[in-house]
């Protein structure tokens, strides 16, 4: 369960990354998608992809079950709990 | 069902939700809030609710239990003593969350089973020039969006090859397995409408 300190760092770092937030949405739309999913549905670069989803795993946000753009990612319950928050800021 | 509603609008999926345990572990919490509303109502004795019909007396008695269950925190000066809501919606979340880890297995056989077929469709045959023509086009038609360019493609499928060379795996799955992974509704339609 996302404690408070950790929901307040998570949200701020979205709120400075339109683009790891524009994954977040995307991820938490799909229940499940790989990186290239996520790059082809939002138009982004491969790089800026990348950098978005290994920024939202190491904020504990994502899980993968793999690396780079071939993996698989899901929200964890604080992604859950974030997106809730992001669908009212963006 | 409204808690089957309510989480399928995050968790489209009710084979991810069904085979969850967490899941039946939330719904039975519920059920039970239902069960002692729906006692509770029935043992009251007023008239006004003996003479409604049965449907409805546990339509308000699941109401009840949501909106109770849903909103009931305690506070002391100010102070929340106890937030049950609080902990409802985490564990809530840990429903989705756990429901779209199931999803990520059930989407890794489809792109498994969507690979084979995108095989099977261009007719691929190891070491076969044409089939493999085939199956670089295909890929190239599903990689070439946004701002990527054609170079930037081909040098992908390029690197594919040399890895399958390698490590001796097939190139057809590695290349099909990349298509499936990228866009299913693509590979959906490939395999429904078009000919070859």
């Amino acid at each position: 369960m996302p404690d408070q300190i950790q929901m307040a760092k998570a949200q701020a770092e979205l709120l400075n990354d339109d683009a790891a937030a524009q994954v977040l949405k995307f991820v938490l739309k799909r229940s499940a998608a790989t990186g290239w999913m996520i790059a082809k549905e939002l138009g982004q670069d491969t790089g800026l992809t990348i950098a978005s989803l290994n920024k939202l795993r190491g904020l504990s946000i994502l899980e993968g079950d793999g690396s780079g753009l071939d993996g698989f990612y899901s929200s964890t319950s604080l992604g859950y709990a974030l997106g809730e928050t992001i669908s009212k800021l963006f | 069902m409204y808690l089957i509603l309510d989480l399928y609008v995050e968790v489209p999926s009710l084979t991810a939700l069904f085979s969850n345990f967490i899941f039946w572990v939330y719904w039975i919490t519920y059920c039970i809030g239902a069960e002692i509303a729906l006692f509770t109502l029935h043992s009251v004795g007023n008239a006004a609710i003996k003479d409604l019909p049965e449907p409805l007396v546990v339509l308000a008695a699941i109401a009840g239990t949501t909106t109770v269950l849903q909103s009931l925190t305690f506070k002391i000066g100010g102070r929340r003593i106890l937030d049950l809501s609080q902990h409802l919606d985490d564990y809530r979340r840990e429903v989705a969350s756990s429901s779209a880890k199931l999803i990520k297995r059930q989407e890794n056989r489809r792109v498994m089973r969507q690979s084979r077929q995108i095989l099977q469709k261009v007719g691929y045959k190891e070491g076969d020039a044409v089939s493999e023509t085939r199956l670089r086009r295909e890929y190239a038609d599903v990689m070439l969006f946004g701002q990527r360019a054609a170079q930037t493609v081909k040098d992908e499928i390029d690197q594919i090859a040399q890895d399958c060379s390698r490590t001796g795996a097939s190139f057809g799955e590695a290349v099909a397995e990349r298509i499936a992974r990228t866009d299913p509704e693509w590979v959906r339609n490939f395999l429904a409408f078009r000919s070859r």
